[in-house]
């Protein structure tokens, strides 16, 4: 026993210079993380404190931000909504979507390759200025989208334009760029166990039932992923919503997103200390959903370690 | 999304070779030898930017020892980058700002008061006082002028002669204004419009509210309007958009939301007749293409419209070279080069001599009539302080987003014009 606690001594020396060459290598991450990230994370937290206007001194306010966003800004309360029912409506959309297609693009088919390739190009393209215009020309009131329901005597409306459509048009632009998760889903399937399959087969599952009670419990992990992905980039969007609504959130603050009036508060209005008290609100609340949803993954997600 | 034109794109190079040759070096560069650099940032569209441009390079040849910088670019991505930079005092010496924003510039010290450069480096001695007045806030002269403009009825005469109204008279009142709307729609076979919904715009309910007696502020900077005013004026347009006298709430919004000419209501040819500032007619008949005729805002029981400083040249309160600063806007306001070079683009000169110049040299003569009508005719209601107080841009946008709501049906006029009144209050004292 002494033997062994001398020779750990004797270790001692050089573990210390390992640590101290990991942390050589790990400093410019570190100190990355801590100009980049956590300083301006503990600057914002103290300016949403503040009423800071960019072009005065922060002055100290307390919770003022705070209760005002909650109290009395009726665009906050447009942005909170408009931002639940994008998240609400895009997550399952998108995820649901990249699923279904996986799938199809799973299976063995001539040009499957180029398929693959297709559907991923919208998620590559991102939130273009090139993309919105795009979107523009197929949603407004002269439209392709219009342009084709007029052939069947339908006039539809300009649904960019349109309170009651707008928010809509965001949601189809966000699930047509399914392209990322679809991608992970398809990984996945291809590393579902084939014997699983035939097995089933041979018990004489349909095609149906063979996704539903084999694929689909293999797969919860990656669905428990991209949910988890989807919320958190679902919540934080920003360029579609600015781009699309030139910036304004518009018509009637439809397309105000959460970000996009965080943005506007900060660099439109000059409010730094009301948009900094708005991205910790933000922070809080994802954090917060994502916790639930790790919570609820124990009830419905499948490791397969758990065979072992 | 209104797409650049080929000639667009030939104006933004034409601005651009022209920016370069007053620039010299590129933005930001100090200069050698001695010469000081004055920096001059300003937001707006090709054609407007290249005539600052030109401006500014004979502002520069009338001196020597400095270098005049401009720089520009579209409204909210310059504005944003240069109120950050005056927020860290390395902001352009000059920059040109209006009368929904120069409240807030003050509040936040950014703005140089000029009081002690006037009347020695900036001469306004024989400018109207409106024109003076308009550059000032809280009584001290934080701005200037970059020239006069007022609002304007805009409308395509070939759309309202049907309706037997070949011609808007000057001295029509708010009452009339309905009536001679729907006969309009009706002529067209209720094809269009009479007039461009203007229920978002907190400007032409300031007009309508002066005309009826009453103020948008008064000296403190206290927003004085009731919600039943304020849904007074709102119901006005209400009754007229279910008449279809108005165009419909999303034609409306989209030029609400965009601020883009080519979406106003003349250019989609939705309505006969819209309101706008006058230095910007030759503008709209470009995107309208049609030559359009003009005529004052309708009266109450007294004019509403005034005569207000288009924009604002600001010096930043961390110019190094405010002396030379004050130059350059003096150059801007008062020099005969940059008067021909702008072309009443930046309003009409406030310089009784460079008016008179300006107007006789020019092609087209109905801006500087049209001010020369109102202030004769009496077509004005003098408004002192012409600039709002802080917080008054995100009134602005508060009021146009309420008034959406209202036309889109989304709240009643009563909620909205409740609604409306929380959102001023908040925006004007958020920035006490």
């Amino acid at each position: 026993m002494m033997r062994l606690i001398r020779a750990r001594r004797r270790e001692r020396p050089k573990a210390r210079g390992d640590g101290l060459i990991a942390l050589v290598f790990l400093a410019p991450w570190l100190v990355g993380m801590v100009v980049l990230t956590l300083g301006p994370m503990a600057i914002a937290l103290y300016l949403s404190f503040t009423d800071y206007g960019l072009l005065q001194t922060p002055r100290w306010i307390g919770l003022n931000n705070y209760s005002s966003l909650v109290r009395s800004d009726l665009s906050f309360i447009d942005s909170v909504k408009n931002t639940v029912v994008y998240v609400l409506i895009t997550v399952p959309g998108k995820v649901g979507l990249a699923l279904g297609v996986a799938v199809l693009l799973n299976a063995r088919f001539r040009g499957r390759g180029f398929y693959r390739s297709a559907v991923y190009v919208p998620s590559l393209l991102g939130a273009s200025v090139a993309l919105a215009v795009t979107w523009r020309q197929i949603f407004t009131d002269n439209g392709l989208l219009n342009q084709v329901l007029k052939l069947f005597g339908v006039k539809g409306p300009d649904w960019i334009s349109d309170p009651r459509f707008a928010l809509y048009v965001l949601v189809l632009l966000a699930i047509w760029q399914f392209g990322s998760p679809m991608l992970i889903f398809l990984a996945g399937l291809q590393q579902i166990p084939v014997a699983l399959l035939e097995a089933a087969t041979i018990d004489g599952a349909s095609p149906v039932r063979r996704f539903l009670s084999v694929t689909l419990p293999l797969l919860t992990p990656l669905v428990f992923f991209n949910v988890v992905m989807q919320v958190i980039g679902s919540f934080q969007v920003f360029s579609q919503a600015y781009v699309v609504s030139g910036g304004t959130g518009g018509p009637a603050n439809s397309t105000l997103l959460y970000s996009l009036y965080l943005y506007n508060q900060g660099f439109v209005s000059f409010r730094m200390g009301y948009a900094a008290a708005m991205a910790w609100m933000l922070l809080i609340v994802i954090a917060a959903v994502t916790a639930a949803n790790f919570i609820l993954s124990r009830y419905w997600v499948f490791y397969d370690d758990a065979l072992d | 999304m209104a797409g650049l034109s080929r000639r667009d794109l030939l104006r933004i190079g034409g601005a651009t070779a022209l920016g370069s040759a007053v620039v010299g070096c590129g933005p930001g560069d100090s200069g050698g030898g001695g010469v000081k650099e004055v920096r001059v940032a300003w937001s707006s569209g090709a054609e407007r930017s290249a005539a600052i441009v030109k401006a500014l390079d004979w502002v520069q040849s009338q001196g020597t020892g400095w270098k005049v910088t401009g720089e520009y670019g579209a409204t909210n991505a310059l504005d944003t980058r240069v109120k950050a930079q005056l927020a860290a005092g390395a902001g352009p010496d000059i920059y040109q700002t209006h009368n929904l924003d120069i409240g807030s510039l003050v509040h936040g010290n950014a703005a140089l008061d000029l009081t002690s450069y006037i009347p020695g480096t900036i001469q306004m001695s024989k400018w109207d006082e409106q024109a003076i007045t308009g550059g000032r806030v809280q009584g001290k002269q934080y701005s200037i002028s970059t020239g006069s403009n007022t609002v304007m009825a805009m409308y395509d005469p070939n759309l309202t002669k049907p309706a037997g109204l070949e011609v808007l008279r000057p001295d029509w009142h708010w009452t009339d204004l309905p009536g001679a709307a729907e006969e309009i729609h009706k002529a067209s076979g209720r094809r269009i419009a009479g007039i461009g919904d203007s229920s978002m715009e907190l400007l032409t309910f300031q007009v309508y509210l002066r005309s009826q007696g009453g103020e948008l502020f008064d000296a403190n900077g206290t927003f004085l309007p009731t919600a039943t005013e304020i849904g007074e004026y709102w119901n006005y347009w209400q009754g007229m958009r279910k008449s279809g006298a108005c165009t419909s709430a999303d034609i409306a919004a989209k030029f609400n939301d965009s601020r883009d000419i080519s979406q106003n209501a003349l250019a989609l040819k939705k309505a006969a007749i819209i309101f706008d500032f006058s230095n910007r007619l030759p503008s709209v008949e470009e995107v309208t293409n049609t030559k359009l005729s003009s005529t004052t805002y309708p009266m109450g029981q007294r004019p509403g419209m005034y005569i207000r400083p288009s924009l604002l040249w600001m010096v930043s309160s961390h110019s190094k070279n405010p002396e030379l600063a004050c130059r350059v806007v003096n150059g801007l306001v008062n020099g005969e080069g940059a008067a021909d070079a702008l072309t009443g683009q930046l309003g009409v000169p406030d310089n009784p001599a460079l008016f008179a110049r300006v107007r006789a040299g020019a092609a087209d003569k109905r801006q500087y009539d049209y001010i020369d009508l109102v202030r004769t005719k009496k077509y004005v209601t003098e408004l002192k302080d012409v600039n709002l107080p802080p917080g008054g841009g995100d009134m602005f946008t508060a009021f146009g987003t309420t008034a959406e709501k209202v036309a889109f049906g989304q709240l009643s006029v009563a909620d909205g014009a409740s609604n409306f009144m929380k959102l001023a209050d908040k925006a004007l004292h958020q920035q006490r």
